[in-house]
C-alpha cells in the first residue's frame, strides 16, 4: 500500500528538483553532467559569496561538452578565475576542468542555449534551473533567504554565526520559520508564545552553519524543571553551548495584546541561563559549557491593540537601545557570552 | 572532509538506500543502532575505523577530520576491488552525491526523521535501526518514493527527493 499524502508530499518535491528537471529533459544518463555543474558551482560559491553578490549568477554545463556561446574568456582551471563583484555572468564548466566566462549576457538567450545543456541560475535568492522545455525553481532549504542552497557555511564559531543571523535572518524576518512569529504582516506585534518558533529557526539555522562539527538540539533538560531553548555539543570534544531565546515586545491573538515583555524579560533569560551553566557544572563537570542569552526584540513606540500601521521614529525607537543586565552575568562570568539582542525591524509608513 | 560521525552517518544513508533498492539491511554487512542524540552509529565500523587509525591507514587532522594516508589510499583501492565490498559501491557514492544538493547538517537532519531512527531521539533510548516496528513506515516511505519517482532510477533521485522530503518534515519534539 501507498500513502497519498506522501505521494502528494514527494510529487511537490521532486517538481521543484533539480534532478528531476535534469533527468525528464535529458535522461538519467545526464546526471554525470549534472554533478559535474554541481561541483563547479560548489567551489565557485567558496570563493564568490553568493549571498552578497549583486547581480545574475548563470552555469553551464553543455551535453557534449563544446561550448555553448561565442566569445568569453577560457581559463585552464577554475581557481584562476577572475571573478566579477557584480553584473550579470556566466560560467561553462568543461570536464577537462577548464572554465569560459562570459561577462556580457546580452546577445544569450539561456531557455535556448537549455535545448542541449543544463542551465542554473542565482538571482536575488533563488536557485533555478532549465534543461530542455523544463524549468523549476528550487524550494528553500537553508535558513537564510539569500544564500544559494548550494552556498557554503561559513562559519566556524557560534558567535559569527549567531552575529551572521541576527542582521540577516533576525533583522528583516529572512526565513520562512520566522515569518510565521508575527501577527500582523507589518511586524509590529508578535503571536502570542512566539519562543518556539524562534528557536526552531535558530537550530535549524544552527544545524545548517554547524552541522558536520556540531550536534544542535532544541529543548534539552539541563535541570528538573525548564530546559534549555538550545543545546549544542561539538564532537569529539567536551565543549557545549547553551542558548537560551526570549522576546521583547507584544503579542496579540487578533482580539488584545496578551503579554507585553521588556527588559525584566531578558534579565529573568540571563538569571535562568546562569542556574543553567550552575547545574550542568554539577552533573558534568568535565564539559566546558558556554552560555548564549538571544533576545528577539520588536519593541516598539505608541502601540495600542488596534494599531495596524507604524510610523518610522515610533517603529524603530528601540534599534539601538540596549538592554541593561543587573546583575551582569556576561562581565562577572567567563563562561557567560554578551547577550545577543536582535532586533526585529517593522514595515514603517513611507 | 568527513568527521568519525559523518562517516556513520553516510554509510547508515547507504545501508537506506540498500534497503530502498528492496535488499534486506541484514545483507549490508553491519548493522547500526540510533544514539539518544538521534544519529545512526555502526559498531562494527567503529571497530574498523579504530582498526585504520592503529595501522596508519587514516589519521584526525588538528579539525578533527579524517584523511587517508598513502597506506589508507592503497588499502582502499584494493577493498573496491574485492566481491564482497563492490556491491556496497554505487549506494555509498549516492549517499556521499547527496553532499552536492545539500550541507551535511541537512542530511543530519533529514536522517535524524528518518521512521526508525526518529524514535530514538523522541524517547532519548538507544535503539536498533532498520528493525523496530517503525521499520513499516519506512518501507511505507520507500514504496510512496518508488510511485512517484519510478523504479530503477539513478539514486541519487529517490535519494535526494527523499532527504528533502523529511527536511520539510516538522521536526519532533526533540528535535
Amino acid at each position: 500500500m501507498v500513502n497519498s499524502r506522501q505521494i502528494e508530499a514527494f510529487s511537490e518535491v521532486a517538481l521543484h528538483l533539480h534532478l528531476t528537471v535534469v533527468t525528464d529533459a535529458f535522461g538519467d544518463s545526464a546526471i554525470p553532467m549534472l554533478k559535474e555543474l554541481l561541483t563547479y558551482v560548489g567551489r565557485l560559491y567558496h570563493r564568490l559569496p553568493e549571498d552578497v553578490y549583486r547581480g545574475q549568477i548563470v552555469v553551464v554545463k553543455s551535453l557534449d561538452d563544446s561550448p555553448v556561446a561565442d566569445g568569453g574568456l577560457l581559463y585552464g582551471s577554475p581557481d584562476a578565475v577572475a571573478l566579477p563583484q557584480s553584473g550579470r555572468v556566466m560560467f561553462q564548466t568543461f570536464s577537462n576542468g577548464a572554465v569560459r566566462v562570459w561577462s556580457s549576457l546580452d546577445s544569450i538567450d539561456l531557455s535556448k542555449l537549455a535545448q542541449s545543456a543544463i542551465v542554473y541560475t542565482f538571482d536575488q535568492g533563488k536557485d533555478t534551473f532549465f534543461a530542455g522545455s523544463r524549468q523549476a525553481t528550487m524550494l528553500k532549504l537553508v535558513a537564510q533567504a539569500f544564500s544559494s542552497n548550494f552556498g557554503v557555511p561559513r562559519f566556524h564559531s557560534l558567535k559569527d554565526a549567531l552575529e551572521d543571523y541576527r542582521l540577516r535572518t533576525a533583522r528583516h524576518t529572512g526565513c520562512k520559520i520566522l515569518e510565521k512569529i508575527w501577527f500582523d504582516s507589518n511586524r509590529i506585534f508578535f503571536i502570542p508564545k512566539p519562543e518556539s518558533l524562534m528557536r526552531d529557526s535558530l537550530v535549524q539555522f544552527l544545524n545548517n552553519v554547524l552541522g558536520s562539527e556540531a550536534q544542535v538540539r532544541p529543548e534539552q533538560n539541563v535541570n528538573e524543571t525548564e530546559p534549555v531553548d538550545i543545546f549544542i555539543h561539538w564532537y569529539m570534544s567536551q565543549h557545549l553551548a547553551l542558548i537560551e531565546v526570549k522576546w521583547m515586545g507584544k503579542s496579540h491573538n487578533g482580539v488584545k495584546i496578551t503579554t507585553e515583555y521588556g527588559e525584566a524579560r531578558a534579565n529573568h533569560g540571563a538569571k535562568q541561563l546562569a542556574d543553567y551553566l550552575d547545574e550542568n557544572y554539577r552533573t558534568a563537570p568535565l564539559h566546558a559549557a558556554r552560555a548564549y542569552l538571544i533576545v528577539f526584540d520588536a519593541r516598539r513606540a505608541n502601540t495600542a491593540a488596534d494599531t495596524r500601521t507604524i510610523s518610522r521614529p515610533d517603529g524603530l525607537k528601540f534599534e539601538n537601545r540596549e538592554i541593561t543586565f543587573q546583575p551582569a552575568y556576561h562581565v562577572d562570568r567567563l563562561d557567560f557570552e554578551v547577550p545577543l539582542r536582535f532586533f526585529c525591524e517593522p514595515k514603517c509608513d513611507a | 572532509m568527513a568527521n568519525v560521525a559523518d562517516v556513520h552517518l553516510f554509510a547508515y544513508l547507504s545501508c537506506l538506500l540498500f534497503v530502498y533498492n528492496g535488499f534486506p539491511a541484514g545483507d549490508w554487512g553491519y548493522s547500526f543502532a540510533g544514539t539518544s542524540l538521534g544519529a545512526p552509529f555502526g559498531a562494527d565500523l567503529q571497530d574498523c575505523l579504530g582498526a585504520a587509525s592503529m595501522a596508519d591507514l587514516l589519521r584526525q587532522d588538528a579539525d578533527r577530520f579524517l584523511e587517508l594516508t598513502a597506506a589508507g589510499t592503497g588499502e582502499l583501492s584494493f577493498l573496491q576491488g574485492l566481491n564482497s565490498c563492490e556491491e556496497r559501491i554505487a549506494y555509498l557514492e549516492a549517499a556521499a552525491a547527496t553532499l552536492l544538493s545539500m550541507p551535511t547538517g541537512l542530511v543530519k537532519i533529514a536522517i535524524g526523521r528518518e521512521p526508525t531512527l526518529r524514535p530514538a531521539l523522541a524517547l532519548r533510548v538507544s535503539r536498533k535501526l532498520i528493525e523496530s516496528p517503525a521499520v513499516e513506515l519506512l518501507y511505507e516511505q520507500f514504496r510512496s518514493l518508488t510511485a512517484v519517482i519510478g523504479s530503477g532510477r539513478d539514486l541519487l533521485i529517490p535519494a535526494t527527493v527523499w532527504l528533502t522530503y523529511l527536511n520539510q518534515e516538522a521536526p519532533t519534539p526533540n528535535g
